[in-house]
């Protein structure tokens, strides 16, 4: 009797053990799925396959807008068909010395009012004192208008830089290239060639202070 | 007379059934009182809406008919005719967003795009964005001033503004008794308006100030109305529910740029897929020295801020 009592309580003692051998078996399972779970969200943002995807389509194009053009004069003349007349830049330098000058308050004939604060440049700086219809980088290469921006790019490498990474200045469209175009400003948009420093303004929609409804009827939730 | 037994036929009611009768009609006032509430509810809240399921367990039949009761609704309170999209985050795609503090001027141009955008209600003014003028020398955004004004920036002054962070660790989604918020797998955060239950405890859980509450419902005239509207984002929210900023999830994830990017007019706000190594904002993450809002916190900000050097 005692034999099988024992017998019993061996039986009993192993089926327990068992139990909680299997207890601890879904305890440590159930961690390993839950702790596998907790990735799936940033494993399903891995996801080769969908990167892949979004890479292979047409990319769009990324326009610049405000990019100088050759500059023109307008005139008090009037041309044959009543426009007002423009005329280039060179019409009247190709009869006129250039000057070396740092201010505008220097010149007798033209450009007079013109406010000029960048640095300590000259007029011939940047202005090609050969064809003012072009520009001129530091080192004398003639380029036109349109390439302002590798003229500002010598002395302003930092912001070209930051500007070419898409970290300066402002920008419309898309930041998915597979889905949309992107529309980027020319520096001259937002720095006046002559006077770059960014104006101060004034700033847009205060806030207000947020004043709860005190009458009971109008809050309803 | 004083029998007892014989009160009931002289008074023809006894003290335990005038008891019972009062009762009885005090127990039905309170009653009465108790469902009164329901009756004001019904008046604007439909039994659609209230029966609506979890946006997460909606079976895309059953989000098709929530979308078109809500432009529905949106006609009829509003008088707007409005397209209401449930965009899905995309495989590959996870959101972050960099801001330059060296150029960022103070214009708050973005927290009035954020505003027209969103459909915020227009008397409060409201925007997810708000811009902190902050001194020199400090980066405490508690000492930030948020109702500057004149002209900026301010030689003495630097401006930072705060919106949400999208936090991959969001102290406000583990506060929520009801998960009517939680983050997305493009890493926003998002609000379900119609689970919210507006206890305000996921406001109080940010330590970035960055959520608000619908104190009435938005007042937005007509023809000011944003017509393209996300179901998670700048849909027309109810009263006394939770919002915030979802990086305009209704564009960012049909590939454009966020409201607030685009109004900014220094190219100070950076915004990209952080899992793409060509994006703009890995390259400022890689070559910038990128700080996050108040790291010691631990809730891994997915918005990252930088001076250029």
């Amino acid at each position: 009797m005692e034999e099988a009592m024992n017998g019993f309580r061996m039986k009993n003692s192993t089926l327990i053990g068992t139990l909680a051998l299997l207890l601890c078996l879904g305890v440590i399972v159930g961690g390993v799925w839950v702790y596998q779970e907790s990735f799936v969200d940033f494993e399903h943002a891995k996801a080769v396959e969908g990167r892949a995807a979004l890479q292979s389509e047409d990319m769009y194009g990324v326009e610049t807008l405000g990019i100088p053009e050759t500059p023109t004069v307008l005139t008090d003349a009037v041309s044959y068909n009543g426009e007002p007349a423009e005329v280039a830049c060179a019409t009247c330098h190709t009869t006129r010395e250039p000057q070396a000058t740092r201010h505008s308050e220097d010149l007798d004939e033209f450009h007079q009012g013109l406010v000029m604060q960048h640095g300590d440049l000259s007029c011939l700086s940047c202005h090609n004192g050969e064809n003012y219809d072009t520009l001129k980088l530091a080192d004398g290469t003639e380029v036109g208008f349109e390439h302002t921006m590798q003229l500002c790019a010598q002395c302003h490498g930092p912001q070209s830089r930051d500007y070419r990474n898409g970290s300066h200045g402002g920008m419309n469209g898309h930041w998915d290239l597979s889905r949309g175009p992107r529309q980027r400003n020319a520096c001259t948009v937002c720095h006046d060639a002559h006077a770059p420093a960014y104006p101060q303004l004034m700033p847009v929609f205060p806030p207000k202070d947020i004043i709860p409804p005190k009458h009971a009827d109008e809050a309803q939730h | 007379m004083s029998d007892p037994n014989t009160t009931e036929s002289t008074n023809g009611i006894s003290r335990r059934t005038a008891l019972k009768g009062v009762g009885a009609t005090l127990g039905a006032a309170a009653f009465a009182k108790a469902i009164a509430p329901i009756a004001s509810w019904a008046k604007d809240q439909s039994v659609d809406e209230f029966l609506q399921n979890h946006y997460r367990e909606l079976s895309p039949e059953q989000m098709q008919k929530v979308i078109e009761r809500i432009e529905a609704e949106t006609k009829e309170d509003y008088g707007a005719d409005v397209t209401i999209k449930d965009a899905k985050p995309q495989a590959g795609v996870k959101f972050a967003y960099a801001l330059n503090l060296s150029i960022c001027v103070g214009c708050r141009k973005c927290a009035k795009a954020c505003h027209i955008e969103n459909n915020h209600d227009r008397p409060s003014g409201n925007s997810y964005i708000r811009v902190l003028e902050m001194k020199k020398g400090s980066l405490d955004m508690e000492h930030g001033r948020a109702d500057y004004s004149g002209p900026v920036p301010k030689s003495d002054s630097f401006y930072m503004p705060v919106q949400c962070q999208q936090c991959d660790n969001p102290p406000c989604v583990d506060v929520c008794p009801v998960e009517a918020t939680w983050k997305e797998k493009d890493g926003i955060v998002a609000v379900d308006y119609n689970w919210c239950i507006g206890c305000r405890y996921c406001e109080a859980a940010c330590p970035y100030h960055a959520r608000r509450f619908n104190w009435t419902k938005p007042q937005v005239p007509k023809v000011e109305i944003t017509p393209v509207q996300g179901y998670l984002s700048n849909r027309m929210r109810p009263q006394g529910v939770m919002e915030k900023c979802t990086f305009c999830m209704h564009r960012t994830r049909e590939g454009k740029l966020p409201a607030c990017l685009e109004a900014c007019p220094t190219g100070a706000r950076v915004f990209g897929n952080i899992l793409d190594p060509e994006s703009e904002i890995r390259w400022v993450l890689e070559n910038k020295r990128v700080f996050v809002l108040k790291e010691e916190l631990g809730t891994k900000p997915s918005f990252y801020y930088f001076f250029d050097e």
